[in-house]
């Protein structure tokens, strides 16, 4: 016997002996205390009032219990009532049942089973060291308003269909099988809501431990937590949960929730009695990336300008805190693949570990990819070794990045403040050669000739613009190529924005107009191309001039391919090779220059000796003396792109000189 | 005595049309005219009649304007104010206000005609009141609004470098606030500048 028997009986009929006899035998296997004990038996009626009724130590106590039976039925010793009434209060609620009882006192065997009008049937039989509470239809809410005031806010509305059981040796309330809900909603706020959630739960709830372990298996209904939708007819969620109540009501807390295919995440806390938590730790386990993109993930993505992102692979993610936030993130890759087309960006069977830590020593970083993609350049196949701490990620030691045929140099790599508004990045890189041809080819450019080359400057972000300090020297089609004021907007976003000052200088002539398949033109070429701004991929802005320097030892040639194709920028067709002139393969030429004021799809154009109806675009410098003479000083961008990029230009159709 | 008086009258004649004040100013009647014409595209509304908008513009242009047309000194001295060509389109503006009026017309109007969504006080969009909406759809008007705000952001700011004035984006953002909230149709939401939610 736990612990001892007290029965304290206000006497009022003789038979109420022989009942408190019964109940200090009973208390053998638990703690009773029974005060103000009542029995009035009548011919019509048996009545039974009990002032308080506690079991099991402190943790139940019943007052008020009252107990009619509306038959002459004996009441010792044996008893018998087919419908009962029973009433008692419970910590302030008042319960009512009817009550079908079987007892042998002297036997010391019985059975009650005792039915609510709120969907509970509670069955207790002598067999048994446990009540069965059967719950048909059953509102949670009705049930559990006696727990803790503190889980008062996470309690949601749903009915409850099943068995469970109160083990009256240890106080534990069971479930054996799994019993089903449905209805569950629940409403934090207008951003955390769950609707008609069903399926299946379990649970042991410890009262004298004070531990609860619970386990549901969510097939239907829906969540939304922030940005997060889930469907869980599409996505059955399993979860399942340990809480331990400690002192001071805080809460231990060890959680897991899982998609059977897709991911499985553990979390273990404190809970402390406002609910935030303490030294969390979490670990998650993306198995299948695919799967979690698809039902879960990419519509969050969409919310923040990336839908439509592709996703496989595998990922497994591990955050730690000794405080409240998050100071440690570990991240495993595992053949992980990334694509979003609309921004560029892509990683293909990616491997590797990141680690990320607030502050003090982190372990270093490794990964290794196939191919990575960032703002449609492909880096092929490589590692990268880095340190990530707090706000600043630094590259450890030298890097090669491999970009087509060439590669990207980076010496020192140091990004700060990264989760600031304001980024700046230490930076040493050179490009080494990269063959344009490649680059335009994948950036759907005109394709080019050449290959690009140089240093690469630090950069500083600040808000959506990404600013190089410095300018950006390199050696391509020949000559020397300064672009400076670089700076990126919205790079990853809507509407990406590239904006420069460009300046090159002895770029060779016959290089570049091999690349546009336009004719051939030797010679040097300089220029100039001011606050050029591209956006979408697409030249919005420029103030532009290009025109040819003589170089000793160079000469200046047209073939009469190009001069037609120049002239049939202005719509004018075989120029040359519809004239007498065809005879000649090339011509020379003194200066060659254009220029263009691009703005809002309007391009001011203009070339040598401008006058108000008309400009010089090609100055001849022998014999046949060829000038090609501008007429039009404004025309449309799109269209003139158009035409150059289209320069395959057939020369069988007869038309007219000039441009 | 009259070469003197002559000579007079042609200095202060010279004095007179020498001073020329050149104010450069942000022109804030051509952007919203600007505005009002992008919000008008977007929101796919027809032109205002013109008695309205000669209304609008004498309230708009202000105690100042009207004090420096009354001012005596500025009859005889001319003012010249810098010439505002307001760039209305460029490839980034067109391709966001195709965006945005394609999003009005296929779902933000019916959230701004349900209130859920209302136009903010700082050029956006908002959800006002979602509660009407299953979750699945709170969570698209969520995309809705995100997407929406990314436009307008971006679209301020290419208006304010498409005019060479990437300094004049706050004000462009003011103009547009104006004509999100004056071009709202009775009914929807809209918050005013005290950031209070109210029906137009």
């Amino acid at each position: 016997m736990a612990g001892y028997l007290q029965a304290l009986c206000q006497i009022k009929a003789p038979l109420l002996i022989l009942l408190v006899c019964i109940v200090t035998f009973r208390a053998d296997a638990a703690d009773w205390q029974v005060s103000g004990l009542t029995v009035n038996s009548q011919e019509q009626a048996v009545e039974l009032h009990i002032d308080q009724l506690s079991l099991t130590a402190e943790q139940l106590t019943f007052s008020d219990i009252n107990y009619a039976c509306n038959h002459a039925v004996k009441v010792f010793p044996e008893h018998g009532c087919a419908q009962a009434h029973l009433q008692f209060s419970w910590q302030g609620q008042t319960y009512r049942a009817m009550v079908s009882s079987q007892v042998n006192f002297t036997q010391k065997q019985w059975t009650f089973t005792a039915s609510t009008n709120q969907g509970i049937q509670i069955s207790w039989s002598s067999d048994n060291n446990h009540i069965q509470i059967d719950l048909q239809q059953m509102q949670l809410a009705e049930l559990l308003k006696q727990l803790p005031g503190s889980f008062m806010p996470v309690l949601p509305e749903v009915i409850l269909t099943g068995t469970f059981y109160f083990d009256l040796t240890d106080g534990r309330l069971y479930t054996q099988d799994m019993i089903s809900f449905s209805e569950l909603s629940y409403e934090h706020s207008a951003d955390v809501i769950a609707a008609m959630l069903r399926g299946t739960a379990g649970f042991t709830w410890n009262i004298n431990d004070k531990e609860i372990e619970y386990s549901l298996n969510v097939t239907g209904g829906e969540a939304l937590v922030n940005a997060l939708y889930v469907d869980f007819s599409q996505y059955a969620i399993s979860h399942s949960a340990d809480v331990q109540v400690l002192e001071n009501q805080t809460y231990l807390v060890h959680a897991e929730l899982a998609h059977q295919a897709s991911f499985t995440a553990v979390a273990d806390f404190e809970l402390d009695s406002n609910l935030e938590w303490q030294q969390p730790q979490l670990q998650m386990d993306l198995k299948d990336a695919e799967m979690f993109n698809k039902k879960i993930l990419s519509s969050v993505l969409g919310i923040y300008g990336f839908g439509n992102t592709e996703m496989a692979g595998g990922v497994v993610i591990e955050l730690h805190s000794d405080q409240t936030v998050f100071d440690q993130l570990q991240v495993t890759f595992n053949e992980f693949y990334l694509l979003n087309e609309a921004r560029k960006l892509g990683v293909d069977a990616l491997h590797g570990v990141l680690n990320w830590q607030s502050a003090g020593a982190v372990e270093p970083s490794e990964i290794v990819w196939d191919e990575l993609v960032l703002a449609g350049l492909p880096i092929s196949n490589s590692q990268a070794s880095f340190e990530f701490v707090g706000e600043r990620l630094s590259l450890l030691g030298p890097h090669r990045f491999p970009i087509f045929d060439g590669a990207i140099e980076m010496h020192t790599f140091q990004l700060n403040n990264l989760f600031a508004d304001e980024l700046d990045l230490v930076l040493e890189a050179d490009i080494v050669p990269i063959s344009l041809k490649l680059i335009t080819e994948k950036l759907n450019w005109p394709i080019m000739a050449g290959q690009i080359s140089g240093a690469i400057p630090g950069m500083v972000k600040q808000g959506s613009v990404i600013q190089f300090q410095g300018a950006l020297d390199l050696q391509v089609f020949g000559g020397d190529m300064r672009i400076d004021e670089l700076s990126m907007e919205r790079l990853f976003g809507v509407a990406p924005v590239i904006a420069a000052d460009i300046e090159f200088d002895g770029f060779d002539l016959s290089l570049l107009t091999q690349t546009f398949g336009f004719g051939l033109i030797t010679g040097r070429l300089s220029g100039e191309i001011d606050d050029l701004r591209i956006t979408n991929w697409k030249t919005d802005r420029m103030d532009a001039q290009i025109y040819t320097q003589e170089a000793p030892g160079v000469e200046q040639i047209i073939s009469q391919r190009a001069i037609d194709n120049i002239s049939s920028l202005g719509g004018i067709k075989g120029a040359i090779s519809k004239s007498f002139l065809r005879f000649f393969d090339d011509f020379k030429y003194k200066k060659i220059k254009l220029s263009c004021k691009l703005h809002n799809s309007v391009c001011e154009i203009g070339g040598l000796k401008n006058q108000q109806q008309q400009f010089v675009i090609v100055e001849g410098g022998g014999i046949p003396k060829i000038n090609i003479v501008g007429y039009v000083r404004s025309i449309n961008w799109e269209e003139f792109i158009e035409r150059l990029l289209n320069a395959n230009y057939d020369s069988s159709d007869a038309g007219s000189t000039g441009t | 005595m009259k070469k003197w008086s002559q000579s007079m009258l042609l200095f202060s004649f010279v004095l007179v049309t020498a001073c020329v004040t050149i104010n450069v100013y942000f022109p804030a009647a051509e952007v919203e005219s600007a505005a009002e014409k992008i919000v008008k595209d977007v929101l796919n509304e027809e032109p205002v009649n013109p008695e309205d908008d000669q209304t609008i513009l004498i309230r708009d242009r202000g105690v100042r304007y009207w004090a420096q047309q009354l001012n005596p000194i500025n009859w005889v001295i001319p003012t010249a104010h810098a010439q505002a060509d307001i760039t209305l389109s460029s490839p980034a503006i067109n391709e966001l206000t195709a965006k945005m009026k394609n999003r009005f017309n296929q779902s933000l109007k019916t959230h701004l005609d349900n209130n859920v969504v209302g136009f903010t006080n700082s050029g956006l969009v908002e959800i006002v009141d979602a509660s009407q909406l299953g979750l699945k759809d709170r969570q698209t008007v969520k995309k809705v609004v995100a997407d929406e705000n990314r436009d307008r952001a971006a679209l301020y700011r290419e208006m304010a470098i498409a005019n060479d004035h990437p300094e004049w984006e706050e004000q462009i953002r003011d103009a547009f606030v104006k004509q999100w909230i004056q071009q709202a149709k009775p009914g929807w939401s809209y918050q005013n500048q005290s950031g209070q939610w109210v029906t137009k």
